[in-house]
């Protein structure tokens, strides 16, 4: 692209913005009111998989309190199902936390942060989306033996073809539908800055 | 010399750095503060890993720049202007500083990487430290500053400098 020379300096201009700076010097009262407002992008995440974890372990009390108090054998196996589940959905999250959820210190190698942050942000959210998927179809069963039991008819999940095909066409349709519900809610919750991270890593890769 | 202490006389010696990429990488005055704020913090987080044989000025220049790309914004406005006196300028009634805003005004219209491989260059940084600080090679980077600064060159052009 031809262009002709400016009737400026570029570099001169930019010399200029170089010699303006902030009056005050930061101080250190000053850097202990910002450390409270820091702001990183797997800040969120890590706040939602949090709040995540802590409705984990609500959820889970309330299945223990029913495995404690159900008298069926199969009901109590799926509610064991359900807090071995909650516990082991715990333990990932924390893993996740731990691990994955992590922002690498800012003074490494611009490419490789950037593709590390956009990775692991991704990899946060597949994690989440698929452990989800995992519990659905247990929800839905042990939802289903409850009331059923609750009305001493459990043995119907057993010899009654309708009601088996009725729960079979129940996960079919509701397993997907929340796998892709809790998909949607992290796109509309993340989408944008995966999106934005992975543009940056991608201009590294284009001349 | 405790090791905020040291941290802080560092920053502060070379604070109009964070300043200048705060101000590239974000648009308005509350958004500049806040991306100000995260460079520091960011730095100081990563002091530990800081070795004394490195150039402090180049070592910082890396964290904000890795900030300024991966800085999200807030999505509610702070309530309140805490520490303004902090952010007000020196020399803001120079009339370089409005040429300088002008300059700012039209590099934030590059794309993030070129802005970034821009300013290096700026700077005085040579193509190896830039190749060492972004993760570019050396040509991809020769490319994107070429075809930046006539980007920037074209636009200084249609709208010349009228102060």
């Amino acid at each position: 692209m031809a262009t002709t020379e400016p009737t400026f300096d570029i570099n001169d201009l930019w010399k200029n913005l170089s010699n303006e700076q902030p009056c005050q010097p930061i101080s250190n009262e000053t850097l202990l009111y910002w450390q409270h407002r820091s702001n990183d992008p797997l800040g969120k995440l890590r706040k939602n998989i949090k709040i995540n974890s802590a409705y984990t372990v609500v959820f889970g009390l309330a299945w223990a309190f029913l495995f404690i108090w159900a008298d069926h054998f199969w009901i109590r196996f799926l509610l064991g199902i359900m807090v071995a589940g909650h516990v082991a959905g715990l333990l990932y999250n924390r893993w996740l936390l731990r691990e994955v959820v992590v922002t690498p210190p800012a003074d490494t190698l611009i490419r490789e942060r950037l593709t590390h942050l956009s990775h692991r942000m991704l990899q946060g959210l597949r994690s989440l989306e698929y452990v989800a998927l995992f519990f659905y179809p247990i929800s839905i069963t042990s939802g289903v033996c409850l009331s059923l039991a609750s009305e001493n008819k459990l043995d119907l999940l057993v010899t009654d073809g309708l009601l088996q095909g009725i729960l079979l066409i129940v996960l079919l349709v509701l397993t997907p539908a929340c796998y892709y519900l809790t998909r949607w809610l992290n796109k509309i919750a993340f989408g944008k800055e995966v999106k934005r991270l992975q543009e940056l890593v991608r201009s590294f890769e284009t001349d | 010399m405790s090791t905020q202490a040291a941290f802080l006389e560092q920053l502060n010696r070379h604070r109009a750095v964070v300043y200048k990429l705060a101000r590239l990488y974000a648009r308005d005055h509350d958004e500049q503060h806040d991306l100000f704020q995260e460079m520091v913090l960011q730095a100081l987080t990563a002091w530990s890993r800081f070795e004394a044989r490195a150039q402090f000025s180049t070592w910082l220049y890396r964290v904000c720049l890795n900030t300024a790309l991966s800085w999200k914004r807030r999505e509610q406005k702070r309530k309140q202007a805490e520490a303004d006196s902090l952010w007000e300028i020196e020399n803001q009634n120079d009339p370089r500083h409005a040429q300088a805003e002008w300059l700012l005004e039209h590099m934030r219209r590059l794309d993030p990487t070129s802005r970034m491989l821009l300013s290096l260059k700026l700077d005085g940084y040579s193509m190896a430290e830039i190749a060492d600080i972004t993760g570019f090679n050396i040509n991809q980077a020769t490319v994107k500053i070429h075809r930046a600064k006539n980007q920037l060159t074209q636009w200084l052009q249609q709208n010349p400098l009228s102060i």
